[in-house]
């Protein structure tokens, strides 16, 4: 089953045009093709990752908003070096969207959701090494 | 202690004008219940049975005498003048107004202080050892490896909403004075044969409803892997941890499920992505927080001197001699004593405070003890670092304030839970349990002659009274809408952990007192000597002689 669906560029901030996605499973029956996967969060991604670095866009689906395999599935993708688009789908707080950043999500699949996102109030330090920042606070500044 | 820089302060400040924005909204009625409940609860805020409850981290026990002070201040203002001293080493306020909670953590980061995950399915404030880096049987000092876990789990982006809460202890003693075999990860700090320090892992203990002895699953990591290793475990557990049952979700029921060699496994698959990755610790960022932790000046005053001024204020003294035995512990510096005071004045909650005590408090850790202070995950505070000299003067100080009792580790020094009191999951009243059993056992001569004892109590089975691991333990049971209390024995949080037993079937809360009496007279007879304790007694004569003791048809 194909979903066509909108969402929002991380580089223009535009609604951009429809990719054709696959969910996991038809995508493992398709042969794994270099399409868009769409990943829920209680799917097991270890047997696929090889094959899902070179999808030009994942979307995982949040069960729920306190349902946070997400934030693993897709720290992980960003780790072995995923470079396509991520998005997150589902059930997620706008108050969730400065941790799904740092775990190396570019959008959300709800555009007015991202809009509300980027209107609250952030943290503009942390501690960690992350998807965006690649060193923890102790090896940059303060070792400085 | 740890100071923060200009970047921990910004975290903080930024955190709380966060959560300000945060609560408005939810005022407003543009949150949820549901919403603002893990942005709240990750701020320190439950909603309790009567009023919301505020969790303040102290991270792993060390607080400031200018901290104590401001927690005074807050409670006066916007409390009823007390709080609480938790069995994670933090500190509550049972009565905040929760249009007030962004003033007061406002007024916490000031001071350096904050709620931040001290409640909430995240990681939460790393505990340790109260007598870090003043403990005679230290080994490592434990502070830097926490201040550095503080500051990686806090505000973590990929673990704040994982299955469950997760808890992390840290010990560096011979001693475990820090239960970490009861830790969703405890950590063992310890030096190899060439005197290098490593860590050793424990995973998937805890207390709660299933209470487990934590399963080693690493014995010689070096400490520069330290952070990677934990995203690794973290990660495990996230992605695998069960989320169906809340009851079923923590991760030592995943530990159980998956067996503890393949748990091992899938976390060293995990850590091959991470192991020498960003997080990895360089000498140079371990010395740099260990710097923190330096050990202070200590008075040139000659040591055997304050030993023989001591010695001879013991001898013209017996109260205080018996203090100072039982209140008072071995020190690294020769002519120190680390202090503790109990917060367990009868007719008082078990680890309640005033902020007329935190004030004076503070004034005297400023006087004796160079200005710092720990809590103590057996509700009680500690100062750490007072000359044997002085010791005389601060009891004395110590004895208008209430908090002179020399029961440091006796009978009536139990851990309590806030249970139906204050608390909506508890099944069962807690502190008039404590409250009565210490007007039966007031007596001093008593429990000097009982020796050391633990007993903990829980108003219900989360266990936050750790009951499990008293060696007497108390469980506040629901039968039929009527409160009733299970009695077990033979627990132990230390390094030769042990589960207790439940002894039989449960008690009405009149009968408690009697109950314990019973167990504690038959201890009395089955012992070999003064020095045998409780928990050996058992150890050598099993459940039996006790359950016959209580039991048994007279």
């Amino acid at each position: 089953m194909e979903k066509p669906e909108q969402y929002l560029s991380a580089e223009t901030g535009n609604a951009v045009a429809t990719l054709h996605s696959f969910h996991l499973q038809d995508w493992i029956e398709a042969g794994k093709p270099a399409a868009a996967v769409i990943v829920a969060t209680e799917d097991t991604l270890a047997e696929h990752y090889t094959d899902l670095l070179s999808a030009p866009r994942i979307t995982i689906e949040f069960a729920g908003f306190m349902d946070g395999r997400g934030f693993s599935h897709a720290a992980k993708l960003r780790q072995l070096g995923f470079k396509g688009e991520l998005v997150a789908g589902g059930d997620v707080l706008a108050d969730q969207w400065v941790f799904l950043q740092r775990c190396g999500f570019d959008a959300l699949d709800n555009i007015a959701l991202t809009a509300s996102a980027e209107t609250l109030p952030g943290i503009s330090e942390r501690y960690q090494a992350d998807a965006r920042e690649l060193e923890p606070l102790f090896r940059r500044k303060r070792s400085a | 202690m740890y100071q923060y820089d200009q970047l921990d302060q910004t975290i903080v400040n930024e955190r709380v004008a966060q959560f300000r924005e945060q609560t408005e909204r939810y005022l407003r009625g543009d949150l949820s219940d549901a919403q603002y409940l893990p942005l709240r609860l990750q701020n320190g805020l439950y909603v309790q049975r009567l009023a919301p409850m505020l969790r303040i981290a102290v991270p792993y026990g060390l607080i400031s005498s200018a901290q104590l002070r401001a927690i005074a201040r807050i409670s006066r203002r916007y409390d009823k003048g007390y709080a609480h001293i938790s069995t994670r080493q933090n500190i509550q306020l049972n009565w905040p107004q929760l249009e007030d909670v962004p003033d007061i953590l406002a007024d916490l980061a000031e001071v350096q202080m904050h709620a931040i995950q001290t409640s909430g399915n995240c990681i939460r404030n790393t505990t340790t050892d109260q007598f870090a880096g003043v403990a005679a049987d230290e080994v490592v000092d434990p502070r830097p490896y926490c201040e550095i876990i503080r500051q990686w789990s806090t505000l973590h982006p990929e673990f704040a909403f994982l299955p469950r809460k997760f808890k992390i202890a840290v010990n560096g003693a011979e001693e475990d004075r820090a239960a970490i075999h009861f830790h969703d990860i405890g950590i063992e700090l310890y030096r190899n044969t060439h005197g290098a320090v490593r860590l050793k892992f424990l995973v998937g203990g805890g207390l709660g409803r299933t209470p487990v002895i934590g399963s080693m699953i690493r014995d010689d990591l070096d400490p520069e892997h330290m952070l990677t290793y934990l995203e690794a475990i973290l990660r495990v557990y996230n992605l695998h941890g069960r989320r169906d049952n809340k009851y079923k979700a923590r991760i030592k029921i995943l530990v159980k499920a998956m067996g503890v060699e393949a748990f091992r496994d899938a976390v060293d698959a995990e850590w091959e992505t991470s192991r020498n990755g960003p997080n990895t610790l360089s000498d140079h960022a371990l010395a740099e927080v260990a710097g923190h932790f330096t050990a202070p000046a200590y008075s040139a005053k000659d040591a055997s001197a304050e030993s023989a001024f001591l010695a001879e204020a013991c001898a013209r003294e017996p109260l205080f001699a018996g203090w100072v035995k039982r209140n008072t512990m071995a020190h690294k510096q020769p002519g120190y004593r680390a202090v503790t005071i109990t917060l367990k004045a009868t007719g008082q909650a078990p680890g309640d405070i005033s902020a007329a005590q935190m004030d004076a408090l503070a004034e005297l850790a400023d006087e004796f003890s160079l200005g710092e202070l720990r809590t103590t995950h057996e509700q009680n505070m500690v100062l750490a670092d007072v000359p044997q000299s002085e010791l005389m003067t601060l009891w004395q100080a110590l004895q208008p304030l209430g908090l002179a009792a020399s029961n440091a580790g006796h009978i009536t020094d139990m851990i309590c839970c806030p249970g139906g009191d204050f608390c909506s999951l508890a099944n069962a009243k807690s502190i008039p349990v404590a409250q009565a059993l210490q007007e039966r056992f007031e007596a001093m001569d008593y429990q000097y002659d009982l020796g050391p004892i633990e007993l903990n109590i829980s108003g219900c089975m989360n266990a936050c009274g750790h009951h499990h691991v008293g060696h007497i333990g108390i469980l506040g049971v629901d039968k039929k809408g009527q409160e009733f209390y299970q009695v077990c024995i033979g627990g132990s949080q230390a390094g030769n952990a042990s589960i207790a037993r439940i002894l039989g079937p449960s008690f009405s809360r009149a009968d408690l007192p009697t109950v314990i009496e019973k167990l504690l007279e038959r201890y009395l007879e089955l012992r070999e000597s003064e020095q045998e304790q409780f928990l050996s007694v058992y150890e050598r004569c099993g459940i039996e002689p006790f359950k016959d003791a209580v039991y048994g048809k007279a």
